[in-house]
């Protein structure tokens, strides 16, 4: 298994899209938390994580994701959960998550 | 109930009651008088385990302190007469009535006599128990015999009368049987019992007869033996007590050698932790049931049974020879009067040997034959060996060597004998339940659902048979058995739980005209029997229909796949059925017979173990994924379980240090619910500390949240090395 894995990110004017993977653990959450820092410092102002090929998430991955969210806040840049399937949206609704982001389909 | 009570009079701790929860339940309720009779009947074979349910029973009405006070009296061996019995029974009485009042169950344990009781009983109380004392003594001292055993008896109506209501349950009356005297005692609770106005229990001996007067409408409870799931976890728990180590092979071995017996199974645990000795090979549990039948406990249990019904050696040596006679010989039954002779006893013990040998099941007795249970295991190998150490007077050592040998090549015998057993598909039960219902023609005819059914959807099947229009009138079936039990030799060709005859009338008119007879039997065979096998099949049962005088007959064969068209041919002119086990699965859930036809065991457990690590857990989600796909968990309901899972195996991987870096994952399925068992070495939930485990200000630790908010059920275990989470969810329809 590969130790590091690349995510795919879109840019336009101040919109920075990340797109999770399917699995959210700890690995890829540290790399979606690494380019969402990287595009807050390149001056995004909103933060758009793309969930739609996202089958499964952990909860060391949802951990790292409220690091982007205090990251983002504090660069007062918007965070954006979009294409969240229902079953992860109630998991993230169970901890909490949904009150600090917007969720767009 | 809390499981950290004391036991009062059972002997096991609520938990560990195996397999009778139903039958608890059923007394619980009685106690609470929701029965349609007040008198209740439990019953069961030798050592099947009455004593301890009613034990149960009485220590959770006791813990409950509801409006009844439960009584739980025992007859016993050394009750020699139906006096005793009675003053023991006063006693016993008046003991448990003030320790229930006073809510001290160790008032139980305590030496007192009838007079102490009265002086500590509670003052409500107080004067009842005077008089009755003071009667009971009277009638002592007037030496009138028959009014103090009355009199000591009807303590319970007593305390009814004044107010306090008792619920009484009197266990193992059979032993009523060996009372000397002229008072018959069994009669006489009858009789006093009919009078009673409260729900009570009588137990004991199901052949015992518990009083043909018919004093008493009883409602009866008929207590088997343990089902092999339960007889194996029996096995599994008495193993982890005892600390003996054994394996799935031999706890199978042991349910079904034992015939889920729980005394006979205790006893082999015990042993094995005495002689320190594992029960981990088919060697090493013949060995240890080897010592138990020469010498040990089990041979103990059955010799202090021999010596009860038969006291002087010499009717012992003929009884032990009959039995091994009737056991070594195929005809299965032989005439009283051989009995008799042989024994050489006069009529009146003759009498009493049978009825005790009848009662204790070592024997079955009707219509003056006598029958040896051979189909009880333990008891032939003890009449065996007793047989040749005790009349042939062979050498000890070659006895028990050769008889090892034997019990050894037996094993994997008796555990085929079994699987083919279980996997049979229970003619005789189906059969039982025709009851003169109407079903479609395609559910025996294997041509007709071949042509118009085979291969369809269950639901599609189902819709179909119930449109379709040709019916055949099953017959009203009043008596089944195996085939083997109406034609022995029929033996040789098919096992005994393969065919079944069944005899019944066409319509419930009972007349000779409507006199039918059913033989069944399942065959086997890869594809669709073959012309040759539906013939040999058709002349084997017709040949049964021969021997046993069956002119108005119906044969009926059951073939894995159905018949080929020139078997089908071969059929239809014997004028027989010829159906394919599809067929039968179908039939069996329109006569709506699953119950009839018992629990088969099923293949329902997953298991595999993923190293810790690397995203291991992700194969562990995807195979439960499948697994509750096919057992048709909604979509959102099996996200919830994979993600439980993640978080249990994440769990293990960051908590446990494991010293072997595994995590064991069991998936089992049940009707409506899958359960999820994640297990691994190493560090246990409860050695940690407490912020390792909880939700902090570090956003970690919200698995166990997860868990148990995406789950129906989560228990964590500690296991001696490790811990062990267990995850339900129900199937929601």
């Amino acid at each position: 298994m590969n130790t590091t894995i690349t995510i795919p990110v879109q840019k336009t004017s101040e919109t920075a899209t990340v797109f999770a993977g399917d699995y959210l653990n700890k690995l890829s959450g540290e790399t979606i938390e690494r380019e969402c820092k990287k595009r807050l410092e390149d001056g995004a102002k909103r933060l758009v994580v793309n969930f739609s090929e996202t089958e499964i998430v952990n909860s060391i991955g949802v951990s790292i994701l409220l690091g982007v969210i205090d990251a983002a806040q504090n660069a007062g840049a918007e965070v954006v959960f979009s294409d969240v399937k229902e079953e992860t949206v109630e998991l993230f609704e169970m901890l909490g998550l949904t009150n600090h982001v917007k969720m767009e389909n | 109930m809390n499981n950290e009570r004391e036991k009062i009079l059972s002997n096991l701790a609520a938990e560990d009651l195996i397999g009778r929860s139903l039958e608890l339940d059923a007394l619980l309720r009685h106690a609470r008088g929701e029965s349609k009779t007040n008198a209740l009947l439990i019953s069961s074979a030798p050592s099947v385990g009455v004593s301890e349910l009613l034990r149960q029973t009485y220590d959770r009405l006791f813990y409950e302190q509801g409006e009844s006070i439960p009584f739980y009296f025992a007859l016993k061996k050394s009750d020699r007469t139906a006096h005793q019995a009675a003053t023991r029974f006063l006693q016993s009485f008046l003991q448990q009535v003030v320790a229930f009042r006073r809510r001290e169950s160790k008032i139980l344990d305590a030496a007192c006599d009838v007079c102490e009781l009265s002086e500590i009983a509670l003052p409500s109380d107080g004067y009842w128990i005077d008089r009755l004392i003071e009667t009971c003594q009277t009638e002592s001292k007037l030496n009138n015999e028959l009014a103090f055993v009355k009199n000591c008896l009807s303590a319970p109506l007593r305390a009814l009368a004044n107010g306090a209501r008792v619920f009484v349950m009197i266990d193992d009356l059979h032993k009523a049987e060996h009372f000397a005297g002229e008072i018959d005692f069994i009669e006489e609770i009858n009789e006093i019992f009919s009078r009673f106005e409260m729900p009570f229990v009588f137990g004991g001996r199901r052949r015992f007869s518990f009083g043909a007067s018919g004093a008493n409408d009883f409602e009866s409870l008929d207590i088997k033996p343990l089902s092999f799931v339960d007889a194996g976890l029996l096995a599994e728990n008495l193993a982890v007590r005892y600390g003996v180590r054994i394996n799935e092979q031999t706890r199978d071995l042991i349910a079904v050698q034992f015939d889920g017996n729980p005394l006979f199974i205790k006893s082999l645990m015990q042993s094995a932790s005495e002689k320190k000795s594992a029960l981990d090979s088919f060697q090493k549990v013949e060995q240890l049931y080897a010592d138990e039948i020469f010498g040990g406990k089990i041979g103990k249990y059955y010799d202090a049974g021999f010596d009860e019904i038969a006291p002087r050696t010499e009717t012992q040596k003929h009884l032990l020879s009959l039995l091994f006679d009737d056991l070594s010989v195929e005809h299965e039954k032989t005439h009283i009067e051989t009995w008799q002779s042989r024994m050489n006893l006069a009529d009146a013990e003759f009498s009493r040997v049978m009825r005790l040998l009848n009662t204790n099941e070592i024997v079955r007795l009707t219509s003056n034959l006598v029958e040896t249970m051979r189909e009880n295991l333990v008891l032939s190998d003890y009449v065996k060996g007793r047989f040749r150490l005790e009349i042939v007077l062979q050498n000890r050592a070659l006895t028990v060597g050769e008889t090892l040998s034997e019990f050894l090549k037996r094993a994997p015998r008796l555990m085929a004998d079994f699987y083919r057993k279980n996997s049979a598909i229970g003619l005789r039960a189906l059969l039982g339940v025709f009851d003169c219902q109407e079903i479609p023609v395609s559910l025996l005819d294997y041509s007709r659902f071949k042509d118009e059914l085979k291969g369809a959807p269950n639901a599609e099947i189902l819709k179909k048979l119930k449109n379709e229009p040709e019916k055949i009138t099953l017959p009203q079936i009043i008596y089944t058995a195996h085939t083997v039990s109406f034609y022995a030799q029929f033996a040789q060709v098919v096992e005994k739980e393969r065919s079944a005859v069944a005899l019944g009338f066409i319509k419930s008119n009972y007349t000779d005209d409507d006199e039918t007879v059913w033989i069944a039997a399942e065959i086997d065979s890869k594809l669709e029997a073959k012309k040759e096998l539906a013939e040999f099949w058709c002349d084997r049962l017709e040949m049964v229909a021969l021997m046993c005088n069956f002119s108005n007959y119906k044969i009926w064969l059951v073939a894995p796949e159905g018949f080929a068209p020139d078997a089908v041919e071969v059929l239809q002119s014997r004028s027989a059925f010829g159906s394919s086990k599809k067929q039968v699965e179908l039939l069996v859930e329109f006569l709506g017979a699953k119950d009839a036809l018992g629990e088969k065991l099923k293949a329902n457990e997953y298991e595999m173990v993923v190293p810790m690590g690397e995203d291991t857990e992700l194969i562990a989600a995807q195979t439960v994924e499948e697994i509750a796909k096919r057992h048709h968990f909604a979509p959102r309901a099996i996200n919830q379980i994979k993600t439980a899972l993640v978080e249990a195996c994440i769990n293990a991987t960051e908590h446990s240090h494991s010293p072997d870096r595994k995590i064991y994952q069991k998936f089992t399925v049940e009707n409506d619910r899958i359960i999820i068992t994640i297990s691994n070495r190493g560090l246990r939930l409860a050695d940690k500390k407490a912020q390792e485990i909880a939700p902090g200000q570090d956003r970690r630790g919200w698995g166990l949240k997860l868990m148990k908010n995406l789950m129906d059920e989560v228990k964590f275990e500690q296991t001696d090395d490790g811990t062990r989470i267990s995850m339900t969810k129900y199937l929601k329809k």
